[in-house]
């Protein structure tokens, strides 16, 4: 974050751009959902304490008139809150220039937002409750850096949502090659420049979409000038709520539900997984979480059957754990992932539907894992290390800040997405590796295991822990009842670490942590001390070379991988 | 006690006088600890029957006081480090031995930094700060020369080797 002054030079006043008038309003609806909820929890702790509600006795002490008082300052105190939101909205602004994105809001503490080019990590649509509802989004811009807030711009209508957020990507791309930003964006008409591979392809895609979705706005009500201004003269009605099912590339219209506009998806993302709610709700039941809770709470009926009195706080404490359960489930509620021609795409979420863009080379680990109970059903999760992700505070979803992509997937839908994200392993057979990482224990074809005298300091996991190097992944796994494996891309490798403590030293065992940008994985535990010592420098090496050649994909590489774009 | 992992690499050891400055932190620091407890044992201790209790206390903080400051003298000697041609290997621990093996590509960051005991015995630390937060790779007491001179090869090979995250 800036001071005001410093970059408002760089950013000529007429690149500044507004946000969406209806902002304010969306404030006061937060607003009233926040006074809602306080009087739920008041009423809630006013039942927990066990008193009767004394309904009757309150109708008579309350008179009409404080009801209308009470009324009449929630209104006034709505209206404040409009004002002041309308004050803000008023001083809020952002242009996509040169230098970065900015955005710069404050009416008395003026803050000015930079995000360059070469920091940005990750472009986002977000949609909270009042943005599903009436069809607007805000774009969140995420930096690296540690701890640093996002910048979110919004809100807007969806579909500027979109163009802005193309717009991003595509000076991004610019940016990145050391083209000007605003090259071959077809929002911005550039004089005289030739046409460059965006552009056609933009063209390509503004022309499909013309076709395939004509003129027909749903939220034809609202003002186009917003869109006139984030989209730089490309007519509104031009891109109207194309939905996912309306494109080709995966077929079945689905008319009930909810339309949702993808930025770039148009025609050419492909749906490569999509999680049944049955399987995702069942598969929260057999969680761990869940068995612990329930077993508590049958301990709680128990006990209260006994003393013949219910101890209203434990149910309170049930509750409150059923309420955290539920809302994981609703952010990660219909979880798709879709390929793009900018990186997997997934979108997940109830009340408030996020995408998220990633790149494959911000991809740095992957960690695959799959809980006792879910073993019969041969069910796996997917979860994602990535760069620049965290510190996003309590705003992002699960999706976001865990970087779990598939809450829940059969063996060949994650095998699917894994494909999509590492083309191969680099063993001879990958699946035989992959089906010894998921099912094996000891020593074996690709894997090596711990030695026996494990047992001694480590006695219920150490047949399934195993390590297995090639030129462009470590794999470990590793647990007894729930089984995990973690895949470590070699050229994201930071640092590693040897480690022994007293009573590994006496049975000459050892631990290796790979270093990853999000922390170190130290799962590598427990195996012998002469095999770590003679990985370090293997995985030293490999890591060397991976870095020189690249395990990740650039951008253009995935795109004529997946047939995307 | 010997470090046992890495035992092929000589490693260079942090300059000696860094133990030195451990005692000193360390018996300043339970000298301070103690007092709270040896005033009340002077007073107190003869007089009344309780007081032997105070006079315990004051033995055990100063026999933990010896006890870790032997201790970090013996994990001062056991620091070290070497620049081998692509990576930086640190070194540390008795009873929790480790040893991190730094890329030099891989460093995002050389800082240095020395307080004021440690500005006394003319030495600093020397941290390097990759891209993740879990690299410990602290280098603590060199000469503040030795220090400088790491600093600016390292930072030089980083720059030199510098690799994407």
């Amino acid at each position: 974050m800036k001071k005001e002054g410093f970059a408002a030079n760089t950013v000529p006043s007429h690149e500044w751009r507004k946000f969406h008038k209806v902002t304010p309003l969306a404030n006061a609806g937060a607003a009233w959902l926040g006074i809602f909820t306080a009087l739920v929890f008041t009423f809630m702790e006013y039942l927990s304490s066990g008193r009767d509600i004394p309904l009757e006795r309150a109708r008579s002490a309350v008179s009409l008139n404080q009801v209308l008082f009470v009324v009449g300052l929630l209104f006034v105190v709505t209206l404040g809150i409009i004002f002041f939101s309308a004050l803000a909205w008023k001083f809020k602004s952002f242009a996509v220039v040169e230098s970065g994105i900015h955005l710069r809001h404050g009416v008395i503490f003026k803050q000015h937002q930079q995000s360059r080019w070469d920091r940005i990590q990750s472009v986002e649509i977000e949609q909270k409750l009042f943005g599903r509802i009436f069809g607007f989004g805000s774009v969140k811009v995420e930096t690296a850096g540690h701890g640093e807030a996002p910048t979110n711009l919004g809100l807007l209508r969806l579909e500027d949502c979109g163009l802005l957020r193309r717009e991003i990507l595509i000076g991004l791309n610019n940016a990145r090659s050391g083209r000007p930003v605003r090259a071959g964006n077809p929002a911005i008409v550039d004089e005289g420049d030739e046409l460059t591979n965006e552009q056609k392809q933009a063209a390509l895609l503004q022309s499909q979409m013309e076709a395939d979705y004509p003129a027909s706005h749903p939220n034809g009500a609202y003002q186009q000038d917003a869109a006139h201004q984030a989209g730089g003269g490309v007519s509104a009605g031009a891109h109207s709520f194309p939905t996912p099912n309306g494109a080709p590339a995966h077929g079945n219209v689905d008319p009930g539900e909810i339309p949702v506009f993808d930025p770039d998806d148009l025609v050419n993302d492909q749906l490569i997984f999509e999680m049944p709610t049955g399987r995702f709700i069942l598969s929260k039941i057999a969680s761990g979480a869940t068995v612990s809770m329930l077993s508590g709470a049958v301990f709680f009926v128990l006990l209260s059957i006994w003393l013949e009195s219910t101890p209203v706080a434990a149910f309170i404490a049930i509750f409150g754990a059923i309420f955290n359960a539920v809302r994981s489930l609703f952010s990660q509620y219909g979880t798709k992932i879709y390929i793009s021609e900018n990186g997997l795409r997934v979108r997940g979420g109830l009340t408030r539907l996020t995408t998220q863009t990633i790149p494959p080379n911000r991809i740095h680990a992957i960690n695959i894992r799959q809980p006792m109970l879910w073993r019969r059903f041969d069910w796996w999760r997917v979860k994602l290390t990535l760069a620049g992700a965290g510190g996003s505070g309590e705003d992002s979803s699960e999706l976001v800040t865990l970087g779990i992509v598939v809450p829940v997937g059969t063996r060949d839908e994650i095998l699917r997405v894994l494909w999509t994200i590492v083309p191969s392993l680099g063993s001879t057979n990958d699946a035989a590796l992959l089906h010894e990482a998921m099912r094996g224990s000891g020593h074996g074809a690709y894997f090596r295991g711990a030695p026996d005298r494990t047992k001694r300091l480590d006695p219920i996991i150490w047949r399934s822990r195993g390590v297995c190097v090639t030129p462009k992944v470590l794999v470990s796994r590793q647990g007894r009842f729930a089984r995990e494996l973690d895949i470590v891309l070699q050229d994201h490798n930071q640092s590693l670490t040897l480690r022994q403590g007293p009573v590994q030293r006496k049975l000459g065992l050892a631990t290796l942590n790979v270093d990853l940008v999000s922390g170190g994985s130290g799962k590598i535990k427990n195996f012998a001390h002469e095999d770590m010592e003679q990985l370090v420098w293997i995985e030293n090496d490999l890591t060397r070379q991976a870095r020189k050649v690249g395990v990740s994909e650039s951008i253009e590489k995935w795109k004529r991988r997946v047939g995307v774009g | 006690m010997r470090h046992k992992l890495v035992q092929h690499i000589q490693f260079t050891p942090v300059d000696p006088k860094f133990a030195t400055v451990e005692v000193i932190r360390n018996a300043f620091a339970y000298v301070l600890m103690t007092l709270p407890i040896l005033i009340p044992a002077i007073i107190w201790g003869s007089t009344s029957s309780p007081g032997i209790l105070l006079w315990i206390g004051v033995f055990l903080m100063v026999a933990a006081g010896i006890f870790f400051t032997i201790l970090a003298v013996r994990q001062a000697r056991m620091l070290g480090y070497v620049e081998l041609e692509e990576e930086l290997l640190v070194r540390k621990g008795i009873m929790f031995q480790s040893v991190t093996v730094v890329p030099y590509g891989r460093m995002q960051q050389v800082n240095l930094g020395t307080g004021p005991l440690l500005n006394r015995f003319g030495l600093a630390n020397v941290e390097l700060v990759t891209a993740s937060a879990s690299t410990d790779a602290r280098i603590t007491g060199v000469r503040r020369k030795e220090a400088e001179r790491l600093r600016e090869k390292l930072t030089a090979l980083g720059s030199a080797n510098m690799e994407g995250l």
